[in-house]
């Protein structure tokens, strides 16, 4: 039963991430970790017999982190081809077929995702193993038309891996709030950007549990499920989710039983999820102790049997052989020839932070840093805040920006570290510093826009 | 040597047609500026000028929908009633079995419905008949039928001490109509906000809640808010005013019991802000207000925060107070809240919460039970007396949807047509009202436009900047033939108006489709100007026709010249009342990047407020007192009050 394309498959067939039993040692990097020399994609039709799994990534060392077309015509996934190989998105047909390389990023590309109008998204480069979150060069976030050159749409300075398009065309991924003090843990949270690198924002996920946060996944039930971890590097992890209506005060188990190593968690598209457990230890169950996939619905008390085992195998991840809407897409506004972007703040006094995190001082101006290297980060200038509170200025595109309140002793208030950015010819408005989440503005005019934006791009367009 | 001659004609020929051309050409200029009085155009084409209003597609005959309006139940539960306007029907359903009984011609088109205490009469309000009529149930038949004021969209009946009476919201002529049932007659007609357009009766009988759908023209950059207007239905005073803070599109209302709430779902609008984003509501967002007999409102947010549930209109809610069922025309959805669950965080609440909830997209989980999906544009909804049916009128699908209000799941429809599939126009409506085309839903055309008209609010997109000056949100009413749009005049056609650079300045997604376009661009041409067929061809009363005068005049009463450029009817030349050409006329503001604006039409103007590009002037008054422009925009410093109140009240019959 040679399959070459997705209309072969029977409904109920599945895509599979497999690696091997063996224990293996130092990783090459930090994908290589998840997915050890000899992983593999594959393809499984009911009745998920092991043994008959179809070969998706053939010829390659390694390969992970698939994911499937909205049409379901095609599978991209990560893979490496030899030892020493940098890791690139591949692309095969549900099937089976002839594999394509779709990238070729130095540094390595990883996390394959697709927007709303087709384009590949993916990370790069992929870090070394276990400084995914200190890496001097972090992973970020590239978008690729097909046969097309990789534009980078993220810009923070901490990485940015794991996106997911969301039905509503946004991506979704995985990076870390701006340090604060000396706190060894990244303060690891959910954030989305338009798909052309614009509005990039705090999505969920903020100290309200586990720091590990990854593989986040709209669950299509009015939630996000992610893996979550006592440590972002920690293999142990299990399955959280939030709801989309609040996600910032949802954050919740997503399993009402317990389980034993999560590795994956995906809608299976008729309402529950295909979920990558581990067997041992699971109450009463002789079964291999590798990980294997199950279909779990949302109100299951208990973890059934396996839907598919392979005991020779650990089933790292699966998803649905099945066509899903596709994701809005998004008309860009930017304009590449710009190196500028116009950040409009309705009124910097707006704030979460409770009065204990502040000197109680009112500010009266910001002052607006960029970071050019790790270690250098530049003041752009200071603009006056006007009397609501607003401001206004054009700063420089695609550098990760913070700014600092100042009261009138040019004390500092309240600080972000530089980690937002502007696309060229952007303009993007807050509400506050470090406003409340998911609050819509007041219905007032800000001053500031009534007057010519703060030039704050000279400093930074001048020096090389 | 044949061949010269030939070639002779031939280039005698091209001079000949060049001379025409040139000759043309000269003419056509000459002949635009002497009627324009301009020395600064081009070629245009001969329609900007000569064209019949007969041959706009919105003179057209177009095809009638069986578009469910108002609704109501008869008390025992057992019939549903429908008020169909564009057909010109009322129907009657059975409850049980959802097969249409009875149908009665009602004239005018109905829209509105208010059932008796008994169950013996039924009132229809008829939005272009400017009347209410009574129904006879037992017979179904028009007994009665009384002149209101204009443009009645919805009553509410209730009993007072002094007999039944109704109650209802004219939203054309902003007040409120309350009729005595015995006799059938009008008692008063207080004033209202702007465009009244929905009631309800506290179940004592006391006070009357009218929703009024805009929001009233403030100053410049000023918040406008809609009202929500409180009378005594027993007398019909006016008992107090209240704004709806910074929100309109209020079109329903309902009375919790037991609570001394009324209800009204709303568009929190968020105009004055520059549109950088829309995510995070920063557009607008839909709440749900809470007002009491004191008139104090809360405004509680309906939307979540990724997913929006757009053009909020009808609510009902149950006897016993404890759920409102809240349609959403945008997203197709029903929302339930739970009001004992919503009670229980406004007790817990500071003062400062409350009025900062409407701001918290998180917060609608605390309350919000269910949604359930509907048919396209549901638009009323209304509870069987014994709160085990909620019927909900899907207006562009031609049918009501029954829910059981207790598995909060659909049980069937009452079919009241084929949905008008096969019409590009209706189609067109389906499109206008589809909040589907916009970031997480956020909100439809219709948001903006009620029926295709304006929202009279000014917005500052972010285009060509942050910060410039707001501009004025036109009608839709009578669009087709008014080319180039946008006050810049950017826009050839409403396809390109509402394709790719609506996507990107508003919607934020994917362009509507062009198969999609189309039919939006036939329904929107298909709209006449506001209350066409009334105002059309009426006789002029005395202070109208010596309005007119001034508005055609080439002297001023002293004999002096106008010139040419600066008389009304040039610039706002009949039949539409523009020549579609961009002018001059004093009206540029501080951050506008040009003195040109586009010369709107002026057909349905009296509805159209506020005025002028970017929304200053609150009234036509403020033209030429407020914003006078030292009479580059018509020569009108001779006026005097008399004068002015003439030539307005000759626009108010464009």
């Amino acid at each position: 039963m040679l399959a070459g394309c997705q209309s072969e498959l029977p409904p109920g067939s599945l895509i599979v991430t497999q690696s091997t039993l063996e224990k293996t040692g130092a990783a090459a990097d930090s994908l290589e970790r998840l997915y050890p020399p000899g992983s593999r994609i594959a393809c499984i039709v009911p009745p998920y017999k092991a043994g008959q799994e179809r070969i998706l990534s053939a010829g390659l060392y390694t390969a992970g982190c698939p994911i499937l077309s909205p049409d379901a015509q095609h599978v991209y996934f990560a893979g490496k081809e030899k030892v020493g190989a940098a890791w690139q998105i591949y692309e095969n047909a549900p099937g089976g077929g002839r594999l394509k390389r779709m990238t070729a990023m130095p540094g390595g590309a990883m996390y394959p995702a697709q927007a709303g109008n087709g384009d590949l998204v993916f990370c790069s480069p992929v870090p070394e193993d276990g400084r995914t979150w200190t890496a001097s060069n972090p992973p970020a976030l590239y978008r690729q038309a097909p046969d097309g050159t990789p534009r980078r749409i993220t810009f923070g300075a901490a990485a940015a891996i794991e996106p997911t398009v969301m039905r509503d065309g946004t991506i979704l991924f995985v990076s870390a709030k701006p340090a604060s003090g000396t706190a060894a843990v990244p303060r690891l949270g959910l954030f989305t950007v338009n798909d052309d690198g614009t509005e990039v924002t705090a999505y969920a996920v903020d100290n309200d549990g586990a720091p590990g946060i990854s593989r986040p996944r709209e669950l299509l039930d009015g939630r996000v499920g992610f893996l979550a971890s006592a440590e972002p590097a920690s293999p142990v992890k299990w399955g959280e989710a939030v709801r989309q209506a609040r996600p910032f005060a949802s954050r919740a188990p997503l399993f009402s039983f317990p389980t034993s190593a999560c590795r994956a968690v995906e809608p299976d598209g008729q309402g529950a999820w295909l979920a990558c457990l581990r067997t041992q230890g699971l109450m009463g169950r002789a079964m291999s102790g590798s990980l294997a996939v199950f279909r779990v619905t949302s109100d299951a008390r208990s973890l059934g049997t396996p839907l598919f085992d392979n005991p020779a195998w650990n089933e790292l991840e699966a998803l649905p052989v099945a066509p899903r809407p596709k994701p809005m897409g998004h008309v860009s506004a930017i304009k590449l020839a710009l190196k500028t972007g116009t950040l409009l703040c309705l009124n910097a006094h707006f704030t979460r932070l409770a009065s204990s995190q502040s000197s109680g001082a009112l500010a009266v101006k910001v002052r607006v840093l960029a970071r050019r290297a790790p270690d250098k980060e530049i003041v752009l200038g200071e603009t006056a805040l006007q009397a609501d509170g607003s401001f206004m200025a054009a700063v420089p595109a695609e550098v990760p920006l913070g700014f600092e309140l100042l009261d009138g002793q040019d004390q500092v208030i309240h600080r972000l570290s530089p980690s937002i950015w502007l696309r060229p010819g952007e303009n993007r408005s807050c509400l506050g510093c470090h406003e409340p989440y998911n609050r819509t503005p007041r219905n007032a005019r800000p001053i500031a826009a009534g007057l010519p934006p703060a030039n704050l791009t000279g400093k930074m367009l001048a020096t090389p | 040597m044949r061949r010269t001659p030939i070639i002779i004609s031939l280039l005698i020929g091209l001079l000949v047609l060049a001379g025409l051309g040139w000759g043309s050409a000269a003419w056509s200029r000459a002949h635009e500026r002497r009627w324009s009085g301009r020395l600064d155009l081009e070629l245009v084409s001969c329609n900007h000028c000569h064209l019949k209003i007969e041959n706009l597609p919105w003179a057209q005959p177009s095809r009638r929908h069986s578009a469910p309006a108002g609704l109501a139940v008869s008390p025992d539960n057992r019939k549903v009633y429908i008020a169909l306007d564009e057909r010109n029907e009322v129907v009657e359903a059975d409850g049980v079995t959802l097969a249409i009984t009875r149908r009665l011609e009602v004239r005018g088109g109905p829209f509105g419905l208010a059932i008796d205490a008994k169950g013996e009469r039924l009132y229809a309000t008829c939005r272009d008949g400017d009347r209410v009529v009574a129904i006879d149930l037992a017979t179904f038949r028009e007994v009665e039928s009384l002149a209101i004021g204009a443009g009645p969209v919805a009553a509410t009946y209730c009993d007072t001490q002094e007999g039944g009476r109704l109650v209802i919201a004219n939203s054309v002529s902003d007040n409120i109509s309350v009729v005595s049932l015995s006799p059938f007659k009008e008692l008063a007609r207080p004033q209202a906000g702007r465009e009244p357009y929905a009631v309800a009766a506290a179940p004592d009988g006391s006070i009357a809640f009218v929703a009024n759908r805009l929001a009233v023209p403030e100053n410049y950059y000023s918040m406008a808010s809609s009202e929500l207007t409180l009378v005594d239905p027993s007398k019909g005073k006016l008992l107090l005013r209240s704004p709806f803070e910074s929100a309109h599109l209020a079109e329903g209302i309902a009375v919790a019991p037991g609570r001394g709430w009324a209800l009204t779902p709303l568009i929190k609008v968020r105009n004055l802000v520059p549109i950088t984003q829309v995510a995070n509501g920063w557009v607008m967002s839909s709440g749900l207000a809470i007002a009491d007999a004191k008139g104090s409102i809360i405004q509680m947010p309906l939307d979540e925060a990724h997913d929006y549930f757009a053009d909020p209109s009808g609510i009902a809610v149950d006897a016993a107070g404890k759920r409102a069922f809240i349609v959403s025309g945008g997203s197709d959805t029903v929302t339930v809240v739970d009001l004992e669950l919503l009670a229980r965080w406004l007790a817990g609440a500071s003062d400062q919460a409350k009025r900062e909830a409407i701001d918290d997209l998180s917060l609608s989980a605390e309350y919000v039970v269910a949604r359930i999906p509907t048919g396209r544009n549901p638009r009323h909804a209304t509870l069987s007396p014994d709160g085990k049916r909620l019927y909900v009128s899907e207006r562009l699908e031609d049918a009501v949807l029954a829910v059981d209000t207790a598995a909060l799941k659909p049980i069937g429809r009452i079919r009241l047509g084929d949905g008008g599939q096969t019409d590009p126009i209706r189609r067109g409506e389906r499109v206008f009202t589809q909040a589907a085309h916009t970031f997480q839903r956020q909100f439809s055309c219709r948001s903006c436009h009620p029926d295709g008209h304006v929202d009279g609010l000014s917005y500052d997109f972010d285009g060509d900047g942050i910060g410039d000056n707001l501009l004025d949100n036109r009608s839709l009413q009578g669009v087709a033939g008014t080319s180039p749009l946008k006050w810049n005049g950017k826009n050839p056609s409403l396809q390109v108006q509402c394709g790719v650079r609506f996507a990107r300045v508003l919607m934020r997604t994917d362009p509507i489709p062009g198969a999609e376009l189309d039919d939006l661009a036939a329904y929107l041409n298909s709209l006449p100007p506001p209350r066409w067929a009334r105002r059309h061809r009426q006789v002029l009363t005395p202070a109208q026709e010596r309005g007119r005068r001034i508005f055609f005049a080439t002297l001023t009463p002293a004999g002096e010249p106008i010139p040419r450029e600066r008389q009304c009817h040039v610039c706002h030349r009949p039949p539409l009342y523009s020549n579609r050409l961009m002018s001059s006329v004093g009206t540029r503001g501080s951050l506008d990047p040009s003195d040109l604006f586009d010369t709107p039409h002026l057909l349905g103007v009296a509805y159209t407020a506020p005025y002028l590009h970017d929304g200053r002037a609150k009234t036509l008054e403020e033209l030429w007192t407020t914003y006078q422009t030292n009479d580059l925009h018509g020569v009108s410093s001779y006026m005097n009050k008399h004068q002015l109140n003439d030539l307005v009240e000759f626009l108010k019959t464009l």
